[in-house]
């Protein structure tokens, strides 16, 4: 790390960021998957149920469909050779926050903290290069109050601010514009973490937004409720974040999205502080001004606090699965679901590759697929049914609710997949279907020691047009990389991952092994690009629930028409017309350092 | 135009692979491996296929329209769509093929001296066509065309395609089931404005695109060339098969234009009578078996150049902007543009990859020698006119006509010469009118290609850079040098003038049509039809050609180029079409109104199109002159006779 003249602090918070986060990876330090001495992969740690635990097949699969060498490795280099640029002085509002009491540092390492999400680029800047831009000075406001109050003295001493909550942005939301000139602050809204109330005759809970979803929900699951929303971040993402940028969970069918659950809330402008009067289920007074902020990646202002449903905990929650033989017989399956309306609490159809990609997680002791292979089950889906090992795809559930309910949901589906040619495949792998998602994430850590660059994207997209977008990106996927020179397997997949009455959302993983290319990150980009305009042309979206950050904004102008682009800028210069909220997410706004005019 | 190159390992005769693997029983009994396509679609069984189409969407809404439109039960209509597929769908069986194959191996074993495939490409196909829809877009000018390409897929082991043909085959008693079973669909020659029909076709051609079942191949010049070059594409099918791409519904499409290439043509006597108005014999089984006296001809060599493939993604890259169809279904006018010059292009490429044998370039000389000389013995045979045809075309000297046949015959052949070096000919052409300045040379070429675009078929908007490269080309082959912006002639060996013999029969023709139908306003008000406008023509030039032979050439008298030039005086509003409806059927006792204004825009334009030539100093032959009050080109009797141009030879002294 690079030396700097003078560290300045005052009362800064020990913050799990700084603590048990890994600096240049996924999730907490002491969990990762390693190659251990036998060649096999384990996960460490002790926080998940895979922690200590061998999974035979994870290397196999690796090297099979990513072409991974162990002999060939591209570990990270230490946070001591990472280069960290100097703070922009700024002595005034050192001056400022000290006098209003407020925690803050501008030490090298908690600014690189807050420098970044985890886009691949993010990734490999941490591992093997430096940030261009970081943030000068991160501030801890600890009330709305604070906030206000740091707000002041930014605009005070012509600072701009980026507010950040669990730091899990997959759109570049959180980078510094490399042509900031003013002294960027980064709001961190870690220990504004508290359940303010909790209304039983409502069923609401109001909390600071700066509390992380586990928390949330473990706090409310205590009192007996739950607040439904599960996005695959929950750990580590805050209830500030998931509406400033639109949040989707697992199991919105039951609970809806964030834009359902959100009844009231506050934000700090730098006009001041935008509250509606009353907390009431809806309200016909023109535009939603709620609206406006959901989504607004903090161009705008800060959340400071918000209202959402809650709900009495479930009587059961249970998992389940049904294999089916073709992709395209599952597609045909969820189309019949969200006409008929019968959806569980959460459904997810995942294809072929990653339907094995998931059997290779298995851990040693419970192998599914280990025993599918010699076993009768297998024999039965591929011999009796038919069902084609390099075709047939898995779709796994939630069910949440009385036990009648999930009873009569399970009933009905079991006996709507039958229609589809669908073979219900038992609780159990219906449970290992969701363990890929908190996994990915680690998965892509290991895989970037061994040269693999890997990413996630998703879109929303019309069910006429599902099974067509999920095939061309998939293909074009493979082509493009192939064009560009890759020479191992790509790894290309998807599952469709919400059901809606008029569409779907689609998520897929795609990574490829970048060995032996020099230019591999411009090659990613290539690939991502070309993808997401496949996806927009087969009728998809920029985005269905990982919002746009940088990352997306090139495609924010075809997406809404100039008009509604003015609509936008309008409302940011209105409301922060010296752009202290200086992300520059969504939109360039003219005059700002960002901005190509 | 660089030509090409006939060489192994580039090209391999296919006969010797037939002989090398046994004979065409062995060859056609093999185990054939064809390969697997990507993504879940299996190739589907042609019944799976009809039934999916039936099914769809488009096509139920399509009935739902019809049941509404007409009043009627919804069984009724489905019961037309049933027997609209039923008469359209191919019923395609490796076994059929297997069957026929046999015979028409043999058969094509006796016919050919040679069958030469360039292989390496047909590698390349096949590892696309697992991938991606694959479209063959060969150059048509035999029914053999896609026999030898089936066989060809056959080979290599590539899927049989799916090959639209017109509704008339469907007809043959026998062979069009055989066709069907081979994989031939059968589509409409029009299809007006019947919607179902419309539906069910473009939703059956899209099925087999978009879950590959198997490779498709179509005719873009939407039927075969009689005149042995290139026709002005059709855009109707093209367009259809490209949609899916376009509406994102397949990642790619691969179109493979395919040039044909043969010493010489099955139907070549057949075609210059048809060229000269007689009907085209219906096809049926038994006139396919009187042309067995074909199988003891020899027809030499056949060449199958399958060109680069062309992927319509990275054609389409940066022209068009396909999410405009998350809103709106229809194509738009830029995409149609865009497609049309597309379908250009493929003519584009099967001519760049088109064999240039040597008997093209001996009729092309036969054509220039002046059989008027006495010593010339050369004498061409006189066809017979009735006996061939039913009808009469009536009002036609059969005695011209005869002679007319076999000269079209041989125009025919000389013709495929054309595109390798249309465009160096026109400059030719422009020189030999003393256009020296580079840009009069340029605004020439632009006016001439555009009175000639069916003629010459160019991509729309490449034309500057077609002046360009051939100027280029022209300079480099010392024809021409250029100081400033003069350009002079070099040509020792007289190449322009040589060149120039090619494009100025097609000026002095434009204007001879032109001339004929400026003419009677009263007649001209009666022509109905183009093939009316263009037998009234024919007519016209057979007066013409009876007042004095050596107006003009009895090549002439082939009714395509006829067809081309009112069709481009249509185009250019000069002519107006005569909508056939409404009103529909046309009254026969009520004379046709006099068209006033169809005359006053042919006098006005043909001034105009006059004026351009004038401006341009092109001489038809020196010492035409046009007499303006009577529009009439022709009329001075010492016209053509000292040029050694074939327009103005007294080339068809035959005796």
């Amino acid at each position: 790390m690079a030396s700097q003249t003078e560290v300045l602090e005052n009362n800064v918070p020990p913050s799990y960021r700084d603590k048990i986060l890994k600096w240049n990876g996924w999730g907490y330090n002491d969990s990762y998957f390693k190659v251990n001495s036998d060649g096999h992969v384990t996960f460490t740690g002790d926080k998940y149920d895979i922690s200590g635990k061998v999974m035979p097949h994870l290397r196999p699969w690796f090297e099979a469909n990513l072409g991974v060498d162990l002999g060939y490795e591209t570990k990270s280099q230490t946070i001591d050779a990472f280069v960290i640029p100097p703070p922009v002085d700024n002595d005034e509002i050192y001056d400022m926050l000290k006098e209003r009491g407020i925690s803050f540092s501008n030490s090298p390492r908690i600014r690189l903290m807050r420098a970044h999400g985890h886009t691949v680029h993010d990734m490999i800047n941490l591992r093997h290069g430096k940030i261009p831009r970081i943030p000068d000075l991160v501030v801890w406001p600890k009330s709305e109050k604070d906030v206000v109050s740091i707000l002041e003295a930014a605009q005070s001493a012509h600072c701009a601010i980026i507010p950040i909550g669990g730091g899990t942005s997959v759109s570049s939301a959180l980078a510094v514009p490399e042509l900031e000139k003013r002294c960027v602050i980064s709001m961190d809204m870690a220990l504004m973490d508290r359940i303010i109330w909790i209304d039983r005759n409502n069923l609401t809970c109001r909390a600071q937004a700066g509390i992380i979803g586990q928390k949330l929900e473990r706090e409310l699951n205590a009192k007996g409720f739950t607040c439904g929303h599960e996005p695959d971040s929950i750990e580590f993402s805050t209830l500030g974040g998931w509406i400033s940028t639109r949040a989707s969970g697992m199991k919105k069918n039951k609970y809806g999205n964030i834009e359902d659950l959100l009844v009231h809330l506050n934000f700090v402008s730098t006009k001041g502080t935008i509250q509606r009067q009353c907390q009431v289920p809806r309200i016909s007074a023109g535009p939603d001004i709620l609206q406006v902020i959901l989504g607004s990646e903090g161009t705008l202002g800060v959340i400071t606090e918000a209202t959402i449903k809650i709900f009495p905990l479930p009587q059961v929650k249970k998992y389940g699965s049904f294999v089916f033989p073709t992709f395209e017989r599952g597609v045909e399956f969820f189309r019949e679901i969200a006409k008929l309306r019968i959806q569980p609490a959460s459904l997810r159809l995942v294809d072929n590759e990653q339907f094995i990609m998931g059997q290779a997680l298995k851990t040693e002791d419970n192998s599914w697929w280990h025993s599918l292979k010699s076993s009768l089950s297998k024999m039965y889906i591929t011999k009796w049914k038919g069902f084609s090992v390099d075709q047939m795809c898995a779709v796994t559930c939630v069910y949440e609710g009385q036990n009648d309910e999930v009873d009569e949901q399970e009933r009905r589906l079991n006996e709507l997949a039958e229609k589809f040619q669908g073979v219900a495949g038992g609780e159990e792998n219906g449970k290992y279907g969701y363990r890929l998602t908190f996994a990915i994430a680690y998965l892509r850590d290991l895989g970037m020691n061994y040269g693999v660059l890997g990413e996630s994207f998703e879109t929303s997209v019309p069910w006429d047009k599902v099974l067509t977008l999920c095939n061309n990106v998939k293909q074009l996927i493979r082509r493009e990389a192939k064009k560009l020179g890759v020479q191992y397997p790509v790894l290309a997949s998807c599952r469709v991952t919400q059901v809606y009455d008029t569409g779907a959302c689609v998520y897929f993983y795609f990574g490829f092994n970048s060995r032996g290319l020099t230019n591999g990150l411009e090659i990613y980009d290539k690939i991502e690009t070309a993808a997401r305009d496949e996806i927009i042309a087969c009728g998809g979206s920029i985005s269905h629930h990982h919002g746009v950050g940088k990352l997306r904004k090139q495609w924010m102008l075809s997406t809404h028409g100039a008009v509604s682009i003015g609509l936008l800028k309008a409302i940011k210069s209105e409301i922060d017309p010296a752009n202290v909220f200086a992300n520059a997410n969504l939109i360039d706004i003219i005059g700002s350092p960002h901005s190509k005019l | 135009m660089p030509n090409r190159e006939v060489l192994y390992p580039q090209y391999v005769d296919w006969l010797s692979k037939l002989d090398d693997a046994g004979g065409p029983l062995k060859w056609i009994t093999k185990q054939k491996h064809f390969p697997e396509h990507s993504g879940p679609n299996a190739a589907r069984y042609w019944k799976q296929i009809n039934e999916a189409v039936f099914r769809s969407e488009r096509v139920q809404l399509a009935i739902e329209e019809e049941v509404i439109r007409r009043k009627c039960q919804r069984v009724e209509v489905e019961k037309e769509a049933h027997a609209i597929l039923d008469k359209m769908g191919h019923k395609y069986s490796i076994w059929n093929v297997k069957g026929f194959g046999y015979v028409v191996t043999k058969v094509l074993r006796r016919l050919f001296r040679g069958i030469y495939v360039n292989e390496p490409a047909m590698k390349e196909i096949l590892k696309l066509s697992g991938q991606y829809p694959v479209i063959f877009m060969p150059s048509h000018k035999t029914y053999m065309d896609f026999i030898l390409i089936s066989l060809i897929c056959y080979e290599y082991d590539i899927e049989l395609p799916a090959i639209a043909a017109g509704e008339d085959f469907a007809k043959m008693a026998f062979m069009g089931e055989v066709l069907r079973r081979s994989g031939a669909f059968f589509m409409r020659r029009s299809f007006g404005k019947d919607y179902l029909y419309w539906a069910i076709f473009s939703e059956y051609v899209q099925q087999h695109l978009v879950h590959n079942d198997r490779t498709i191949e179509f005719f873009v010049e939407g039927g075969r060339s009689r005149t042995g070059k290139s026709v002005s594409p059709k855009y109707g099918l093209i367009q259809a098969v490209l949609e899916p791409f376009l509406k994102g519904d397949v990642l790619d499409i691969i179109l493979v234009p395919v040039a044909m290439n043969y010493d010489k043509i099955l139907e070549e006597m057949l075609y210059a009578y048809e060229l000269l108005g007689f009907p085209k014999p219906k096809e049926t089984t038994s006139a396919l078996l009187k042309a067995r006296n074909v199988l003891n001809r020899d027809y030499g060599k056949c060449f199958v150049t399958f060109g680069k493939p062309i992927s319509a993604r990275d054609y389409f890259n940066g022209r068009i902007y396909r999410p405009l169809h998350n809103l709106d279904k229809t194509l738009t006018m830029e995409e149609k543009s865009e497609i049309r010059r597309l379908a250009h292009f493929i003519v584009k490429e099967q001519n760049a990859n088109s064999i240039l044998t040597v008997w093209p370039l001996a009729c092309n000389l036969f054509e220039s020698i002046d059989l008027s000389e006495v010593d010339f013995t050369i004498k061409l045979l006189k066809m017979p006119i009735d006996k061939e045809t039913g009808r009469k075309n009536e009002g036609l000297n059969k005695e011209v006509m005869g002679l007319a046949v076999t000269r079209i015959a041989i125009d025919n052949y000389a013709n495929s010469m054309l595109p390798f070096c249309a465009y160096e000919a026109i400059i030719a052409f422009l020189m030999s009118s003393r256009i020296v300045k580079n840009d009069e040379l340029e605004k020439g070429f632009l006016f001439v290609l555009s009175l000639l675009n069916r003629e010459i078929i160019s991509v729309p908007g490449e034309e500057k850079n077609e002046f360009q490269k051939a100027m280029h080309r022209m300079r480099a082959a010392n024809m021409i040098s250029g100081k400033g912006d003069e350009v002079s002639k070099i040509d020792e060996w007289a190449w322009i003038a040589k060149l120039e013999r090619l494009i100025r029969p097609y000026m002095k023709h434009f204007l001879i049509v032109i001339n004929c139908l400026s003419g009677d306003n009263e007649k001209l008000a009666k022509l109905e039809s183009t093939s009316k406008a263009i037998s009234y023509v024919q007519q016209q030039m057979i007066l013409l050609y009876e007042k004095d032979y050596s107006l003009l050439d009895l090549t002439y008298l082939s009714s395509d180029p006829i067809k081309n030039a009112i069709q481009t005086l249509i185009d250019r509003k000069i002519l107006k079409n005569y909508q056939p409806h409404p009103p529909h059927p046309p009254q026969p006792q009520q004379p046709h109104p006099p068209h006033p204004q169809q005359h006053a825009y042919l006098q006005q334009v043909q001034q105009q199109v006059l004026q351009q030539v004038q401006h341009l100093k092109i001489p038809l032959s020196e010492k035409t002159e046009i007499s303006r009050q009577t529009g009439n080109i022709c009329n001075s009797s010492r016209a053509c006779s000292n040029s050694s141009s074939r327009v103005c030879s007294n080339s068809i002294h035959i005796l």
